[in-house]
C-alpha cells in the first residue's frame, strides 16, 4: 500500500533515495570482501546448526541417547547399592562465564519470541 | 518491489550494502556496523532460514535493529561507568553530533567527484542522521530498502499505522533539512 505524497514529497524521497544508492555503490572493495566474507560465516554456522539439529533428532542421536542410557545402567545399576540416607549435596560455586551464558540464552530467547510475535501478527504494540 | 531471492545466499548478498550503511547511518562506526550486520545474518542463518523467503527482509531487519539498540545500549552504559563524554552517539531525540563526519569518504580523494552530487550526497547523510531512531528506519526500510508497510511494520516491531506517521514526519523533515541546506528536491 502507498502512502499518499505531495510532488514536493516525492521529491525529496527521490532525490534521498539516489543519494543512498549513491552511497552503497561507493562501498570500497575491502568493505564489499568483508560482508562477503561474514555473509559466508553466516551461511556455514547456519548449515553447522541445522546439521547438528538434524543429527541430534535423527537416528543417530537416538542411538548414542541409548547407549549412554545402556552403559550408564549396566555400570552403576547393578553393583552399587543405594544410599540409605540422602547423598551430602554438593555446592558449586557456578563460574562467572555460566552466568553470562545463560544472560546471552536468555537475550537470545527473548529476540526469538519477539520477532516469532512480530512474524504472527501478535506483537501490534507500538 | 521485487520478489526476495529463493535462497539465503541470494538474499544476503543482496541486502548486505545497504544493511551495512544502514547499520552505519545508525553507529557511526564502519566496524562496529559490519560486525552487527555478521551478527544479524548469522542469527537469521541459524534461527530463520526455514522461514518462507519473503519473510525474511522483516526478520532480517529486526534483528539488525535488534543488535543496533543493544550496540547503542552497551554504549551508553560504558560511556556512564567510564564516565566519558568524547563522542556522542546519535540519540532517539536525533539532537546528536555528527557521527559520519569521522568516516573516511573515499569520494572526497578523487578528483573526479562531481562537486554537486558529493554535497547532496552528504547533505543527506546529515539530515538522515539527525531524524530520530525510528523515523529514520521507517525511512530507510519502506523506501531505499523497497519493504511493504506491512513487512516495514513487521521490522520495527509496530503498526502501519505508526510506520505512517513516522514516513510522514520523516519525509517533512528531511524536506525542511535539505532546503535549509540548499539542496532543492
Amino acid at each position: 500500500m502507498n502512502e499518499p505524497h505531495s510532488p514536493e514529497d516525492d521529491a525529496v524521497i527521490r532525490r534521498t533515495v539516489a543519494a543512498l544508492r549513491e552511497w552503497e555503490a561507493k562501498l570500497d572493495a575491502v568493505q564489499a570482501a568483508k560482508l562477503a566474507s561474514a555473509r559466508r560465516r553466516a551461511l556455514a554456522a547456519g548449515t553447522q546448526g541445522s546439521a547438528l539439529a538434524g543429527w541430534a533428532g535423527g537416528w543417530q542421536g537416538a542411538a548414542l541417547a541409548a547407549a549412554v542410557l545402556i552403559s550408564v545402567g549396566a555400570g552403576v545399576w547393578p553393583h552399587k547399592k543405594l544410599p540409605m540416607s540422602a547423598p551430602p549435596v554438593a555446592v558449586i560455586d557456578a563460574p562467572e562465564w555460566l552466568a553470562a551464558d545463560d544472560a546471552d540464552s536468555d537475550e537470545l530467547l527473548d529476540e526469538d519470541l519477539a520477532l516469532s510475535l512480530a512474524l504472527s501478527g501478535l506483537d501490534e504494540k507500538t | 518491489m521485487a520478489l526476495p531471492p529463493a535462497s539465503l545466499d541470494g538474499f544476503l548478498a543482496a541486502t548486505e550494502r545497504r544493511a551495512l550503511r544502514f547499520a552505519q547511518l545508525a553507529t557511526g562506526d564502519a566496524d562496529e556496523a559490519l560486525d552487527l550486520v555478521q551478527d544479524a545474518m548469522i542469527a537469521l542463518a541459524r534461527h530463520y532460514a526455514g522461514k518462507p523467503s519473503a519473510e525474511w527482509p522483516a526478520l532480517f531487519h529486526r534483528i539488525l535493529d535488534n543488535r543496533i539498540r543493544r550496540w547503542r545500549f552497551k554504549q551508553v552504559l560504558t560511556r556512564r561507568w567510564l564516565g566519558l563524554r568524547a563522542r556522542p552517539l546519535p540519540s532517539e531525540d536525533g539532537e546528536a553530533e555528527d557521527p559520519l563526519t569521522a568516516l573516511p569518504d573515499s569520494e572526497a580523494a578523487r578528483p573526479d567527484a562531481h562537486l554537486q552530487t558529493g554535497q547532496t550526497l552528504t547533505a543527506v547523510q546529515a539530515a538522515l542522521r539527525r531524524l530520530p531512531d525510528r523515523q529514520r528506519q521507517a525511512f530507510l526500510l519502506r523506501h531505499w530498502q523497497g519493504l511493504s508497510t506491512e513487512d516495514t511494520a513487521q521490522a520495527m516491531a509496530c503498526t502501519t499505522g505508526s510506520v505512517k506517521t513516522h514516513l510522514s514526519r520523516a519525509v517533512a523533515s528531511l524536506k525542511y533539512q535539505l532546503q535549509w541546506q540548499g539542496i532543492s528536491p
